[in-house]
C-alpha cells in the first residue's frame, strides 16, 4: 500500500512543479514582450528619418506646395540634451555622492534617518511636479524659460538615485577595511576618501549612469522649464531644445515629415539610454570579477 | 586622578607578584575596565598588566570578551554607537581614555592586526606605506626604506620585492596576513594587538606568523587573542584566561606566566579549559 501512495504523491508533486515552471517562464515572456515590441517598432518607424542632415542640421520649416520637401535635422536637440543633462550631472554628482557618503558612513543618527526618508520620497515624486516647482522657483522669478531651470529640475530627479546607490555601494565595503585604516591612525574622512570610496568606485559610477539614463529620457519637467527652441542654442540662460521634448512636440505637428523625425529622435534617445545601460552592466561585471 | 592610579597600581603589584609575572616594566595596564554595548556589560572589571617587549596571550572560549578587551586597548570601539567604557587603560602610565586624549594618537602608538587578512585594494607597496603619512613628512627614499624594512621584518620581502606594484590581492592568504603585519609595524607602533591573527590561515602559514611574532616581540609589545591554546603555549610569555560569568560578561579567571598557566593552573576553571574539558 505504502509504495503506491508514495508514487501518487510523487506524481502530483511533479505535475505541480511543471505547472509552476510553465507559469514562471510564461510570465517572464510576457514581461519581455513590451520591450521587444517597443524596440522593434521604434526602430522600424525611426530609422527612416536617419540621414546625414538629421544629425547635422537644426529645424527647418516644412515647405508647402511644389518642390523638394526640406526636413532639417535634430542637431539642436542633441546639443540641447547634452548641455541640459551635462549641467544637471555636474550639479547632481557632488550632491548625491556626498549625501550618500553621509548616509553610509555616519548612520544611526536622527538626521541620517530623516534624509534617507526624504530621499525615498523624492525618488517617487512625479517628474511633472518637480518641473512645475522649478518653473515657479526659477522661470517665474527670472521671467525667462531657460536650460538652467530644466537642469535644476533634473538634478532633483537625479540626486536621490545617486545618493541611494552610493549609500548601498559604500555599505558593501567590509568594515574590516575601514578598521584596518582606522587602526593605523587614519582620521575617518581620510579613511573614507582613500579606502572606502576606491573600493566602491565602480558601484558609484553605476548609480551615476542610472541617474543619467533617467534624466536623459525625462520630458515632463523640460516642458515647463526649457520650453523648446527651433534653433541651435548654447546659452543655459535661454530656452533650448531636447530630444524627448522634440519627440513630444513633433508628434503634435500635422506634417508627416516631422512625425517621422519624432520617431527618429525617439530612436536616438532609446539608443542613448540603451548604451548607457549596457555600459552600466559592463561596469558592474568588472566590479564582480575583481 | 593620579591618586586613583597610584592606589590601583599598588593593588596590581600585589596581584602580579602573586601570579608570578616577572617583567622589567609594564607597557600597558587596564584598571577595572568595563565595556558596555548599550546596557549589556561585555567585560567586567578587567585589571591586567601587559609587560613591555613580551607576548601576552588572551585565551578563553567564544563570548568571553577577549576581542572586546583587545579592541578597547586602542579605542577601536569609539566609532561604534552605543558602546561605553568605564575604568582606565594606561599606556606608559598615561590614561588613553582621558578627555584630552585623541584616539587617533592612541592608535598611532598601538597598532592592530585583524582576524582575517584585510589588505586595501591597493598595491603591495601602497598597503605598507599607507600609515606612513601619519607618522610625519618623509622623503620618497625614506618611505621606500621604511616599506622595505617593514616587509623584511614581516618576512615577506624576498617574496614580493620584485612585484611591489602588483595588487595586494595577488598574494596568498598567509602572505596577505604578513602584509597586514608589515603595514601595522611600518609606522613603528609601541604595541601591536593581534586578534586571532592565524585563525584564517593554514598550518604552514600559521607557523610562519608565529615565528614572526616571536621575532617581533624583541621590538614591540604584543598582545594576542587566540582560540588556539597550543598557539598561546608556543608563543606567549604571559597568558590570561577569560571566561563568561553568570551575567554573560567577560571576566579574567587567571593570569600568569604561560608555562605555569599550562602546567600548574591555580583555578579549577582554567584547568578544565586547558585540558579540553570545556570550550
Amino acid at each position: 500500500m505504502q509504495p503506491a501512495r508514495t508514487m501518487r504523491r510523487y506524481r502530483s508533486r511533479t505535475i505541480i512543479n511543471r505547472f509552476m515552471l510553465v507559469l514562471t517562464v510564461g510570465s517572464t515572456g510576457v514581461a519581455l514582450i513590451p520591450l521587444v515590441l517597443i524596440l522593434a517598432y521604434v526602430f522600424q518607424q525611426g530609422i527612416g528619418a536617419w540621414d546625414v542632415q538629421f544629425f547635422t542640421d537644426s529645424f527647418r520649416p516644412v515647405t508647402l506646395g511644389e518642390g523638394e520637401v526640406q526636413t532639417g535635422g535634430v542637431l539642436h536637440a542633441i546639443v540641447g540634451t547634452v548641455i541640459i543633462v551635462g549641467v544637471a550631472l555636474l550639479m547632481a554628482m557632488p550632491i548625491g555622492i556626498m549625501a550618500g557618503i553621509y548616509l553610509a558612513e555616519y548612520p544611526g543618527n536622527r538626521a541620517a534617518t530623516i534624509i534617507r526618508f526624504c530621499t525615498d520620497v523624492l525618488t517617487a515624486m512625479p517628474s511633472i511636479v518637480v518641473g512645475v516647482t522649478a518653473y515657479i522657483l526659477i522661470v517665474q522669478r527670472t521671467q525667462q524659460f531657460s536650460a538652467l531651470a530644466g537642469s535644476v529640475a533634473l538634478v532633483v530627479l537625479m540626486v536621490p538615485i545617486i545618493t541611494r546607490t552610493t549609500e548601498e555601494m559604500l555599505r558593501l565595503v567590509p568594515d574590516s577595511s575601514r578598521e584596518a585604516a582606522v587602526a593605523l591612525g587614519a582620521p575617518k574622512w581620510w579613511t573614507t576618501l582613500t579606502v572606502v570610496i576606491p573600493m566602491a568606485f565602480s558601484g558609484i559610477v553605476t548609480g551615476i549612469l542610472l541617474a543619467l539614463a533617467r534624466a536623459a529620457g525625462e520630458t515632463a519637467p523640460l516642458l515647463v522649464t526649457v520650453l523648446g527652441n527651433n534653433n541651435l542654442a548654447y546659452s543655459i540662460f535661454e530656452p533650448m531644445q531636447a530630444l524627448p521634448l522634440l519627440a513630444y512636440r513633433y508628434t503634435e505637428q500635422p506634417f508627416a515629415e516631422m512625425n517621422e523625425q519624432a520617431w527618429g529622435a525617439a530612436l536616438l534617445l532609446v539608443l542613448i539610454v540603451l548604451v548607457t545601460n549596457i555600459s552600466v552592466r559592463l561596469a558592474t561585471r568588472k566590479r564582480l570579477a575583481r | 586622578m593620579s591618586e586613583d592610579i597610584t592606589g590601583q597600581s599598588r593593588r596590581i603589584d600585589v596581584a602580579a607578584a602573586q601570579s608570578g609575572i616577572e617583567a622589567e616594566s609594564i607597557k600597558l595596564r587596564t584598571r577595572d575596565l568595563n565595556v558596555f554595548y548599550g546596557s549589556f556589560r561585555a567585560i567586567r572589571d578587567i585589571t591586567l598588566d601587559f609587560p613591555t617587549m613580551q607576548i601576552s596571550a588572551l585565551i578563553g572560549s567564544s563570548g568571553s570578551g577577549k576581542s572586546t578587551l583587545l579592541r578597547t586597548l586602542n579605542r577601536m570601539h569609539d566609532a561604534i554607537p552605543g558602546t561605553s567604557v568605564t575604568g582606565q587603560v594606561l599606556l606608559d602610565d598615561q590614561p588613553i581614555y582621558g578627555e584630552d586624549v585623541d584616539p587617533i594618537m592612541v592608535r598611532r602608538r598601538i597598532g592592530m592586526v585583524f582576524q582575517r587578512p584585510n589588505p586595501f585594494e591597493k598595491s603591495i607597496f601602497d598597503n605598507v606605506a599607507y600609515g606612513l603619512r601619519f607618522v610625519g613628512k618623509m622623503s620618497r627614499t625614506e618611505k621606500r626604506d621604511r616599506v622595505e624594512q617593514a616587509l623584511k621584518q614581516a618576512g615577506l620581502w624576498k617574496e614580493v620585492q620584485d612585484r611591489l606594484d602588483s595588487s595586494a590581492f595577488s598574494l596568498s592568504g598567509g602572505q596577505q596576513q604578513r602584509l597586514c603585519i608589515a603595514r601595522a609595524i611600518a609606522v613603528e607602533p609601541e604595541v601591536v594587538l593581534m586578534d586571532e591573527p592565524t585563525s584564517a590561515l593554514d598550518p604552514i602559514a600559521t607557523q610562519n606568523v608565529e615565528e614572526l611574532m616571536r621575532e617581533l616581540s624583541e621590538k614591540f609589545t604584543i598582545i594576542v587573542v587566540t582560540h588556539n591554546m597550543q598557539q598561546a603555549a608556543r608563543v606567549s610569555h604571559t597568558t590570561a584566561y577569560m571566561t563568561m560569568d553568570d551575567d554573560k560578561s567577560g571576566v579574567v579567571v587567571e593570569v600568569g606566566p604561560t608555562g605555569r598557566i599550562f602546567t600548574n593552573p591555580k583555578d579549577p576553571r582554567t584547568e578544565d579549559y586547558i585540558t579540553g574539558r570545556i570550550g
